[in-house]
């Protein structure tokens, strides 16, 4: 598979069986604003009609056709502003390839000269040019030529010669790890050149993909959150309950949420685990239970940006309460909350805040007027009450009942996120289709095997989540004895830790 | 209100919205030992107007005697530009 492509053997099933359905469910995707996302473009399965409305970006997938993507070409605007795209096209011609390489704009040229069917010395004697200059119009050295080129020898001998040039936050030594058809010889070399890959200071996050297109008619079904990317996901029109009944029979992974019986088999997959985890499913499917318990309920805790949602609870929690609050969000089950529909929010700037954002600190109105801060002299008179406290009988003045408020309306323009006094619970207004009481045993247990292969995982945010879902699972009333003698066998000290707080 | 305290008022309110446009006259009340209970009036007008605060009679004197200086200083400002 070409990379950054994948391939939805749900979606190719339903082509396959039911073509009516099928252009149906195409034409939901084509008429939303979602039609440019990762999952649709990224997907070898969508056809030509669906990914040219996606536009410039859908040209990585073969499927793209060959007219539009001329007419990319022929545009002198698209072209310049977009050749990381064009670039991409799997059907790049050698004559296109022969016309670009005399392009006016240097990252054309360049992608262009470093192409399979580009002309490799003509890259050496542009790269020789472009490199001593420090020229950094072409922004394409490292992050694109370096990476993917096919490296001769006297273009590698050139490129570690230079292997310090740095541009788009990484050098080209460290870039040349990323080529493809670096021969164990060239890699020996760099080895011993001490030229190293770029240590991934993100890697705790970064097995995040895009979801299964298939996985879109459920996150509809399940009412999902979408954050930034909410507006363009309602766009999509209301799929026909015929698309997700079909994924059913094909045992789709996101099926074993749904409370009833399932009659294909559904396949524990790693692929499929993220599009499982996303979008607060798993949160939603034990929390929302288990927030009837005593012990259990939904906490929001903001620091400096942050502003984290979790739950409370004597065992589950406890990681979570002691972490470090600017730096909790990596902790299991934890995200970033953001208004999802499910949950129901309040935020409050309490007076004391209020007047710290007003500097009333500084406890002097001239240090503030002398850093430049004059629109709100009025309310910070006002929050200088707040540390002077001596100040209006010195002056001769009163606050009146108003005066708080108004200072805080003023505070509430700028005030840090951190200020906010938050809290948040589940959404009584909505609609909960999710239930681990009422999901079959057959399904719990699917679902369990999902999270038991989450913890073969590496460190990561998708390993904790698991733990931490196993940890639910380990204290939910309706999870079977079965699976209950499951959990024990992991030997995971924060499940046996809820397990023993069963009896 | 008394016609001066109304006229203060405005006065003080006037001077914060010169602020913007005159580093000079930010500058020249900074320079004044009395900088901070000038800026208090200024603040206190602006309070006043908005109904924030109530003045007691020092509270009003303080706030004339403040506009009267402000008056003072944009006036030496502008003789000085001239």
């Amino acid at each position: 598979m070409p990379q950054g492509l994948y391939s939805d053997q749900y979606l190719k099933a339903l082509i396959a069986e039911k073509p009516k359905v099928a252009k149906e469910f195409f034409t939901a995707i084509a008429e939303s604003e979602y039609v440019g996302e990762k999952e649709i473009i990224s997907c070898i399965e969508v056809p030509d009609w669906v990914l040219v409305k996606a536009g410039v970006a859908a040209c990585k997938n073969p499927n793209f056709p060959m007219k539009n993507f001329e007419e990319f070409l022929g545009n002198e605007e698209t072209l310049t502003e977009s050749y990381w795209n064009l670039f991409n096209y799997p059907h790049l011609k050698k004559e296109h390839i022969k016309k670009l390489s005399q392009h006016s704009n240097i990252n054309v040229r360049g992608l262009a000269l470093a192409h399979p069917f580009g002309d490799h010395d003509l890259l050496l004697a542009l790269l020789k040019k472009v490199i001593p200059e420090n020229d950094h119009s072409c922004h394409v050295i490292t992050n694109r030529i370096c990476q993917t080129v096919p490296l001769n020898d006297e273009l590698f001998a050139y490129l570690t010669s230079v292997h310090d040039f740095e541009s788009g936050s990484r050098t080209i030594g460290q870039a040349l790890w990323d080529n493809p058809s670096l021969s164990d010889l060239h890699k020996a070399e760099l080895v011993l050149s001490e030229i190293t890959p770029k240590g991934d200071g993100n890697s705790f996050w970064d097995d995040h993909r895009e979801n299964l297109i298939s996985s879109v008619p459920y996150f509809q079904l399940f009412d999902s959150s979408f954050g930034y990317l909410k507006a363009k996901f309602d766009s999509i029109p209301t799929f026909s309950p015929q698309v997700t009944q079909f994924f059913n029979s094909k045992g789709h992974p996101l099926s074993v949420l749904l409370p009833e019986e399932s009659e294909a088999e559904i396949k524990v997959d790693r692929y499929v685990l993220d599009d499982l985890n996303s979008a607060g499913l798993l949160n939603r499917l034990f929390w929302s239970e288990l927030c009837q318990r005593d012990d259990f309920e939904i906490y929001r805790r903001n620091a400096y940006r942050t502003d984290d949602l979790f739950i409370s609870h004597p065992i589950l929690s406890r990681e979570f309460e002691e972490a470090d609050v600017d730096n909790a969000t990596h902790l299991g089950g934890v995200f970033i909350f953001d208004n999802q529909k499910w949950l129901i929010g309040n935020q409050e700037l309490p007076a004391d805040r209020a007047a710290w954002e007003l500097r009333a600190y500084e406890q002097s109105m001239a240090t503030i007027v002398e850093d430049g801060t004059y629109e709100y002299l009025g309310q910070t008179l006002i929050a200088m009450t707040f540390e002077l406290p001596e100040l209006p009988e010195k002056y001769g003045f009163e606050l009146t009942e108003d005066a708080e408020e108004w200072m805080i309306d003023a505070a509430l323009e700028f005030a840090e996120p951190d200020s906010f006094d938050v809290s948040a619970d589940l959404n009584p207004l909505f609609r909960e289709v999710l239930s681990w009481s009422k999901t079959p045993d057959a399904k719990k247990l699917v679902i369990f095997e999902f999270l038991l292969l989450g913890l073969s995982e590496e460190e990561s945010k998708l390993r904790s989540d698991c733990i931490h879902f196993l940890g639910c699972m380990a204290l939910h009333d309706s999870t079977p004895k079965s699976i209950l003698e499951k959990l024990a066998k992991i030997k995971d000290p924060l499940i046996d830790e809820v397990l023993s707080s069963r009896n | 209100m008394s016609s001066s305290l109304a006229k203060a008022c405005e006065s003080l309110i006037e001077v914060k919205d010169q602020f913007e446009e005159s580093d000079e006259l930010v500058q020249a009340i900074l320079e004044r030992d009395n900088a901070e209970d000038l800026l208090i009036a200024v603040g206190m007008a602006i309070a006043y107007s908005e109904d924030a605060i109530t003045l007691n009679k020092k509270g009003e004197a303080h706030l004339i005697a403040a506009s009267k200086e402000l008056d003072q200083i944009i006036e030496e400002l502008e003789e000085d530009d001239e």
